[in-house]
């Protein structure tokens, strides 16, 4: 069967069952909302240096639910002996981590969506001038975040404590991809102070790439008996 | 002179490697145990199975 | 190796490389001069973290050989080598505060040593943790093997990763760097520190190594003997 053919099956496979009753996008969605909520009344909002919180405020948010999206996606996948049926599946098992990490990317992404519209109200910050730039930078994060939360996310499935094995392996591994978003997405808001745009998002860009062609690489291993 | 850090840094470290060598210590000797355990039961059926047809 | 280098060997090796390393650092390196005798914990805080790293290194090696050759040995060598690496870096993490404190006034600091190290630590127990909740025997060895490369592959990004943000963010410059200005005497007294850690880590690995090999042993006796009452 053709690459693509299968990835996208797989993806339609997620999306078709997430739209049955739609748990875990709302629950993602839900949670972070909340967290951007917790910040942004804790701290005085209309104050400038409160906008200094905001990236870190969103990404941490994103973190969170990403995680939350993770642990359901290989959970229903376990109950119902599919992990099996995969892993017996004549498919390239590489194709199985693209198919599990897009699903995952844009469920991810549509939850970003909705805490960016709440953040902006909150915040009252606007976002739009300096939006292609922030939709790469959320890109290329939530890419290698994803990725990472998709091949530990089939790993802590083998394990007692799923949800705590998968948030000991995600945080300390994809820390950097946050830290540097969190940094580029700092910069972009203030509008580039330094001029150098493109370096915050290479780097972004660039380790997530790394993370994400590990996972890929790798992710055969997890599967295999 | 003598410096109350300095103390408790090394002692805390000694401490630490003490507390795993003492780990390290009782895994093995439950594993002794376990092993001489198991040796014994295949002498038993060895034993069985030399005097008599009989299974188990 | 165990013909080559007999076990008594190495740890009467090991206990006299101790020896003489607490010798130099109590009785032959000289005191700091700014810090006082406080310092002295830098001659274990130093070799106990290059330990905790070269660990790792370790762990990356014997996971790559897992999963290319299946070999267990490599897996039990990764495992042993995991829990050894963990308690020398839990003691740069002991270490570093109490050094801290009395010599800048902070009990810690975000310095590039103690980020990686903390990150370090941090994978170490995710690596500990994955190993002990495993329902699957089977799987163990392949799921860690593939956490061990991908966490090398964050060691490595870390390193990069802190070193670039410390030029964002620079931090009161608190130490000139680890081997700016030492005193000869110093040098060599940390030198002998990091050969004595290094051999300890070694012995220690090994004897977890025994624990291992007996537990192998254990289980493929238990298979025989379940296969032999079958056959009855």
């Amino acid at each position: 069967m053709n690459s693509l053919k299968i990835i996208w099956s797989i993806v339609m496979k997620d999306l078709r069952v997430e739209w049955r009753n739609r748990e875990t996008l709302a629950s993602m969605c839900v949670f972070g909302l909340l967290i951007i909520f917790l910040f942004n009344f804790a701290f005085e909002t209309a104050h400038e240096e409160t906008l200094r919180l905001l990236p870190a405020v969103l990404w941490v948010a994103i973190a969170f639910a990403g995680v939350l999206g993770f642990n359901r996606a290989f959970a229903s996948e376990r109950e119902n002996a599919c992990m099996e049926g995969m892993t017996l599946a004549p498919v390239d098992p590489s194709m199985i981590f693209v198919g599990k990490m897009v699903a995952n990317l844009l469920f991810l992404g549509i939850a970003e969506v909705v805490m960016a519209f709440a953040a902006a109200l909150w915040f009252n910050f606007s976002f739009l001038p300096a939006l292609g730039q922030l939709i790469l930078i959320a890109f290329f994060g939530t890419l290698g975040y994803a990725a990472l939360g998709t091949i530990f996310g089939a790993i802590a499935a083998n394990t007692r404590m799923r949800e705590v094995m998968l948030t000991v392996l995600q945080f300390p591994i994809a820390f950097w991809i946050l830290i540097f978003s969190i940094d580029a997405t700092g910069n972009a808001m203030r509008g580039n102070p330094d001029g150098n745009w493109l370096g915050g998002v290479g780097r972004v860009g660039g380790i997530s790439l790394v993370f994400t062609v590990t996972s890929f690489l790798l992710f055969e291993y997890v599967l295999e008996e | 002179m003598f410096n109350k850090y300095l103390f408790w840094a090394y002692s805390l470290v000694w401490l630490i490697f003490m507390l795993y060598a003492w780990n390290l210590s009782r895994r093995q000797t439950r594993l002794e145990k376990e092993l001489d355990e198991v040796k014994s039961k295949v002498t038993e059926s060895a034993s069985s199975a030399s005097s008599g047809p009989s299974g188990s | 190796m165990n013909k080559k280098f007999p076990m008594r060997l190495h740890f009467l090796l090991t206990t006299a490389w101790l020896v003489v390393a607490l010798y130099m650092i109590f009785l032959y390196a000289p005191e700091e001069m700014t810090m006082g005798e406080v310092q002295r914990i830098f001659y274990i805080h130093v070799p106990a973290a290059w330990v905790a790293l070269v660990g790792f290194i370790i762990i990356f090696i014997a996971s790559i050989v897992y999963l290319m050759k299946r070999s267990q040995p490599a897996d039990e060598l990764a495992h042993a080598t995991a829990e050894v690496g963990f308690i020398f870096c839990t003691c740069v993490l002991v270490t570093g505060p109490l050094w801290a404190k009395p010599a800048w006034g902070i009990w810690w600091t975000w310095s590039p040593r103690l980020t990686l190290t903390f990150l370090l630590w941090l994978l170490y127990v995710a690596y500990l943790m994955l190993r002990s909740y495993l329902v699957n025997p089977g799987r163990a060895a392949n799921l860690c093997a593939v956490v061990g490369v991908i966490g090398f592959a964050d060691v490595i990004i870390d390193y990069m990763a802190i070193r670039w943000w410390r030029t964002q963010h620079p931090q009161p410059v608190i130490m000139g760097g680890p081997n700016s200005g030492l005193d000869p005497r110093m040098l060599a007294t940390l030198l002998v520190g990091v050969g004595a850690f290094t051999i300890l880590f070694f012995f220690l690995v090994r004897v977890r190594l025994r624990l291992a090999v007996m537990r192998r042993e254990l289980s493929e006796i238990r298979h025989a003997l379940a296969f032999k009452l079958s056959e009855d």
